[in-house]
């Protein structure tokens, strides 16, 4: 289930989103509920971070578009957005309140089910998955956004975590495998790291959460090739 | 003892001999998976049939003039397969390769037969060994060195045309049928010679044409900058006609404006004005300006040709590209996009989305477009079955280049009616 935020102020547009958004969900067969807020002070007085979707109209009475979107980033950084708009202008401005997009109005069915498609894979990968991990001093549950790199020495996991560094016996070809849908990528024989937090590339040697962890040779190609997917499709 | 001259016989025979040639030409392919393996599988039953072949058919039976030649087909034919199966290269590289080999492993040959004539030793013995390897050795490094390292150097790909393979073919068979035993004849080392001789013209012209078809090549893609160029005037001149058109229509409207009254509709009509107005000034701020002119252009066009073009941008992180690189690289992107959506002919789905971000060290460019039909992707490119494939295919092998060239990496996608090209460049200027 996914829910949607509109904010506009023409009801003739609100109804249109509307019943695109039921289409969507009708055909993809997949639940959405959806909120309608008629300006962007109604908006974000009193938001709670409950979206994983925001349409924003950027033309708008008592605080535009763009200004909503600036108070929201305040207050939620992951929730992805897309504006709507007469004229699709605004590019930089747009970078900068982290928009995924824009929709340009009249907004047509194609246009929009592929937008929102994106913003909607975005989301289900950002969703908050857990690894359950058997250290010497217990079971610890790490979220998988908070852990940034495995290493493997002598038969042991090293997990590089938001947390600290954790010990468990394992074999990193198995991690791998496990978390092969997650955006973690092995880049030699004894690192397995997350992509969400690789920073930097030097030809040798990958940034991960400020450490440097060495790329293998045989490995580069692929790294590289995920990376960019990665980074290419990821809504940043 | 046997063994010892069985390898000396083989290391003396002809399939090998030009299969070690064609493995050297070919050598700077991408090898297949099992590389060695392979290989091993395709010349060791070679050399058992030769073995025995050479055991069990009589002599003389060889001697007519056009069997003799004609035998020396199977083993080329052969070899050609063999490389095409040990090498990821197109069949006519391969064909290349063993034509150009048979020249090459003749020279070895001709001058053995000299060497044999001055020092009287017997050929395919023991004692003949250190002559054969020593011409082998240095032939072969000559060779190697003047001609099959410029196929190294060149890469793959942009090798062979039809023309280059048949000159090759023609120039091989030529070299094979003229090339007769010549033993016992009046002018017996001229002869052997003028074989030399003829080899290594043929080796010059088989590579020599190669070099001009890579003149060629080079010259196709100074055309293609024209094409983008005359493109982009034709354009530029559409967009001005466009702006003429929309400022005699701005004349009237504010000429109406003038006898209308105070009151909402005015605001309205003013507004609506204001915002075509807009539309010219401030429409594209990427925060690149070099990327700006482009998107101007590029947005005026859609705008006539029904496009949807959309771009998120932070492109601060460009100025570390070279502005010539900017132009070609979103240039080709952006037309690529443009060519593909006007095919679609309803205008709803000529949807074009862009993104220029910056993670850390990393600046990544997004574009992506509606497609109807599902693209081939081969080996990380477009396979298009349009009629200016070229043009195309060259747009994004420009991109590819570019974005390599500053050690980035290039990929592109096709799913759910979208094509994605995602290029990621490391910036390694700041505080690294």
């Amino acid at each position: 289930m996914y829910r949607i935020a509109i904010v506009e102020d023409s009801a003739e547009s609100v109804n249109k989103l509307k019943r695109y958004l039921d289409r969507f969900a009708g055909e993809k067969d997949i639940q959405l509920r959806y909120s309608v807020f008629s300006n962007g002070m109604d908006f974000v007085s009193d938001y709670k971070a409950e979206f994983d979707v925001v349409l924003m109209d950027i033309e708008m009475p008592h605080m535009d578009g763009m200004a909503a979107a600036r108070r929201l980033r305040k207050m939620d950084e992951e929730v992805c957005l897309i504006f709507v708009t007469n004229l699709a202008r605004y590019a930089i401005e747009g970078y900068e309140v982290r928009a995924m997009d824009f929709l340009v109005k009249p907004v047509e069915y194609v246009n929009f089910s592929i937008k929102l498609q994106k913003a909607l894979d975005s989301r289900s990968r950002m969703q908050k998955k857990e690894i359950v991990l058997n250290t010497s001093g217990g079971i610890r549950r790490i979220r998988l956004d908070q852990l940034y790199y495995i290493e493997v020495m002598d038969h042991n996991l090293i997990y590089h975590t938001a947390q600290g560094d954790f010990g468990e016996r394992g074999s990193i070809r198995e991690k791998e495998e496990s978390l092969k849908d997650s955006d973690f990528v092995r880049v030699s024989n004894s690192f397995l790291i997350n992509l969400h937090h690789a920073t930097a590339f030097s030809g040798t040697e990958v940034t991960v959460a400020g450490s440097m962890v060495p790329v293998g040779r045989t490995k580069k190609k692929e790294f590289l090739r995920r990376l960019t997917e990665f980074l290419g499709d990821a809504c940043l | 003892m046997n063994i010892l001259q069985a390898v000396v016989r083989m290391l003396d025979s002809y399939p090998l001999q030009l299969a070690i040639c064609a493995y050297m030409f070919a050598f700077s392919f991408p090898k297949r998976r099992f590389f060695w393996p392979r290989l091993f599988l395709h010349v060791l039953p070679m050399l058992i049939v030769y073995d025995i072949g050479i055991r069990t058919i009589p002599p003389g039976i060889t001697d007519h003039y056009l069997l003799n030649r004609g035998l020396l087909l199977i083993p080329i034919v052969y070899t050609c397969l063999g490389l095409f199966l040990c090498f990821k290269c197109s069949a006519m590289e391969a064909l290349f390769c063993t034509a150009c080999a048979h020249p090459a492993q003749n020279i070895v040959f001709n001058l053995y037969w000299i060497a044999k004539m001055h020092r009287g030793f017997q050929e395919r013995t023991i004692q003949a060994l250190p002559f054969s390897l020593g011409i082998m050795l240095f032939v072969y490094a000559a060779v190697y060195l003047v001609f099959a390292a410029r196929l190294r150097d060149l890469g793959q790909g942009k090798l062979v045309g039809k023309r280059i393979l048949l000159t090759a073919v023609i120039l091989t068979l030529f070299v094979i049928f003229f090339n007769q035993r010549a033993e016992g004849t009046r002018f017996e080392e001229s002869i052997y010679m003028a074989y030399v001789f003829a080899d290594i013209l043929a080796l010059i012209m088989q590579f020599g044409l190669y070099h001009e078809s890579e003149i060629e090549t080079r010259y196709a893609i100074v055309e293609q900058l024209l094409y983008a160029e005359r493109k982009k005037q034709q354009m530029t001149a559409e967009n001005v006609e466009l702006i003429n058109r929309k400022c005699h229509d701005l004349k009237h409207q504010i000429r109406a404006l003038k006898r209308m009254d105070m009151g909402k509709e005015r605001d309205e009509y003013i507004r609506r004005i204001e915002d075509a107005v807009m539309f010219y000034e401030s429409a594209v701020k990427t925060g690149n300006e070099t990327l700006d002119l482009i998107l101007m252009d590029k947005l005026l066009y859609c705008q006539e040709q029904r496009i949807k073009l959309t771009c998120v941008s932070d492109g601060e992180k460009l100025k570390y590209l070279d502005p010539m690189d900017i132009y070609a690289l979103f240039g080709n992107a952006i037309d690529n996009a443009i060519e593909s959506v006007s095919l679609e002919p309803e205008e709803s789905r000529r949807i074009i989305s862009m993104r220029i971000s910056s993670r850390g060290q990393f600046l990544i460019i997004h574009i992506e477009n509606y497609v109807g039909h599902e693209v081939k992707i081969l080996e990380g490119l477009p396979v298009t079955t349009k009629k200016d494939k070229e043009y195309h295919g060259f747009g994004v092998l420009s991109i590819r280049r570019i974005a390599e060239k500053y050690g980035g990496t290039m990929t592109i996608r096709c799913d759910d009616h979208l094509f994605r090209l995602n290029i990621l460049i490391p910036i390694l200027t700041e505080s690294a």
